[in-house]
């Protein structure tokens, strides 16, 4: 599948972040397609997570540019901000729900909040949301720390599909479980991002996850992307950092700082 | 020189924590008064930072009341009714009541505030509600400074009831006065300047325990050892405001 014909949904450009004297993005350039889905991969603390915050609103860069549909996003007043953030939904890595709400108001919780909907309907959509992510009903009035971390993982993703968001990010959505529940997540990812139609950018070091759900890979390696291009063609990419991240070697291009 | 250098970084650090309170307090303000407001969460709030401190802020005022009465009643010797009376009266609405009334809840409230924040913040529940379009100084902070703004003048007027109560049992059952004289007395104390700078404090206080609560719940980092350390710091900040504003309130109330 390309999607090289269609308009840009994300374009990223130059983005530079520091924190102090650690420069973490050193210039990131990025674009993805209308219904494309990348997958970003990279070692831990190599800046996955900043970039994804870059790019949703949660942090500012230093400099250069995030384009969503065309509109720079960088210094938008926070009203502009908030409307283009209605687009988006993200399941976070510990799928972040609010444990001071049952289950069924976290998932209902952008229908309420963000497109003003009564809580009678609301709360139907979101039983609606969790069937669809193969949750069982009766746990809608639970609270979310009664649930088990895969099932907090599709609570997340209901939450992040129940507004039905033109872009998806996915924050490590595997981490932390087993290998049975990680492939679980991955089909409902991909099930969501397809019927949806939506645009998904994921971040993961988990290389099983990312042939699963994504169309596309980044690689970013000290705060630059490294290597962009189709799942199918990691495996005989002729890159020796991808090479050596995919076979999670210790030897070659990539020194593990392990006293940094 | 190296002495200078280190009053002036010192100096200069102080000035940036300021700052970034008055921005923080700043945009919590612009927001509280701002649609959309979140009724079900002010009422939440209400109930949990006034209905449920009325029990440690009225031990607090009883036992201080009585104490009041005890201490005025040795210390002047045999004073009479007027006189105890008027230091219970000033004592409690004055001074005591709020302070003690605001100290009690900013280790209740301002310690939860910062814990249950802290950790919204570290799990990332707090990015959460920015990506569903949920400003969280809206959500989370204006629903907090309303409810303690208009709770605490309640509960010091309580505390205030409770105090002179306390003074009332220690005078009338342990003193032997005269009941109807002792509440006599009690209400020709009563002056407006002290009773209503007494409210005037507690909003007061409302205001910076919500305040410190929410910052270092928001700014809190690193885990639960971080959200502890915010815990701490809401607790003891506060407290100590608390008390800076107690006096300069109480200086431009009466000072002359
Ligand atoms: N708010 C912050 N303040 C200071 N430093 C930060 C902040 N956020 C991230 N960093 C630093 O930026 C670097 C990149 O962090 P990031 O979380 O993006 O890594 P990551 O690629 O997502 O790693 P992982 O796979 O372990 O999640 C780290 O060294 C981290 O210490
Ligand atoms: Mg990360």
């Amino acid at each position: 599948m390309t999607h090289s014909d269609t308009p840009a949904k994300i374009e990223v450009r130059d983005l530079h972040k520091s924190f102090g004297s650690k420069h973490v993005l050193r210039g990131v350039d990025l674009t993805l397609r209308s219904g494309e889905s990348l997958a970003v991969i990279g070692g831990s603390g190599t800046g996955k997570s900043v970039l994804i915050k870059n790019i949703i609103g949660l942090m500012e860069p230093d400099s250069g540019s995030i384009r969503i549909d065309g509109e720079d996003v960088v210094g938008m007043s926070p009203d502009e901000r908030e409307r283009v953030t209605r687009k988006f939904g993200m399941l976070f890595q510990g799928a972040a729900l609010f444990d001071s709400l049952p289950v069924w108001e976290n998932v209902a919780f952008g229908l309420i909040q963000s497109k003003g909907m009564n809580r009678h309907a609301a709360r139907e959509e979101a039983l609606v949301a969790m069937v669809q992510v193969g949750l069982d009903t009766d746990i809608a009035d639970r609270s979310p720390a009664e649930l088990s971390g895969g099932m907090q993982k599709r609570a997340g993703l209901a939450r992040a599909i129940a507004t039905k968001p033109e872009i998806l990010f996915f924050d490590e959505p595997t981490t932390g479980l087993d290998p049975i529940m990680g492939s679980v997540i991955d089909d409902l990812i991909v099930k969501s991002v397809r019927e949806l139609d939506a645009t998904a950018l994921s971040i993961t070091h988990d290389m099983a996850s990312a042939r699963r759900i994504a169309d596309n890979i980044a690689m970013i390696y000290e705060g630059r992307i490294v290597w962009h291009g189709p799942v199918a063609d990691i495996d005989d990419s002729g890159n020796e950092m991808l090479d050596q991240f995919i076979h999670g070697r210790s030897d070659g291009p990539i020194q593990l700082r392990v006293a940094s | 020189m190296r002495l200078l250098r280190a009053i002036g970084r010192g100096t200069i650090a102080i000035f940036a924590v300021i700052g970034r309170i008055s921005v923080f307090a700043g945009t919590s303000l612009y927001h509280c008064v701002r649609p959309p407001f979140f009724p079900r969460l002010i009422l939440r709030q209400m109930i949990e930072i006034g209905f449920y401190s009325l029990p440690v802020v009225g031990l607090t005022a009883i036992f201080t009341g009585m104490v009041l009465a005890l201490q005025s009643f040795s210390g002047f010797g045999f004073a009479g009714e007027a006189t105890i009376a008027n230091v219970v009266v000033w004592g409690i609405t004055r001074e005591l009541g709020p302070v003690l009334a605001g100290l009690m809840v900013a280790g209740r409230i301002g310690a939860a505030m910062a814990a249950e924040i802290g950790t919204m913040r570290v799990t990332e529940q707090i990015d959460a509600l920015t990506t569903l379009s949920t400003n969280p100084f809206k959500y989370l902070v204006a629903p907090r400074l309303i409810a303690a703004v208009a709770m605490l003048p309640l509960l010091v007027l309580v505390a205030d009831v409770i105090g002179v109560l306390g003074g009332f049992i220690v005078s009338v059952y342990d003193f032997g006065f005269n009941p109807t004289t002792y509440l006599k007395s009690t209400w020709a104390s009563l002056d407006a300047a002290g009773f209503i700078s007494g409210l005037v404090k507690a909003a007061v206080f409302g205001f910076l325990i919500a305040l410190m609560g929410t910052y270092h719940g928001y700014h809190s980092k690193g885990g639960a050892q971080g959200v502890g350390q915010a815990t701490t710091n809401a607790v003891v900040s506060s407290s100590i405001l608390l008390l800076l504003f107690n006096f300069i309130i109480t200086a431009l109330f009466f000072a002359t």
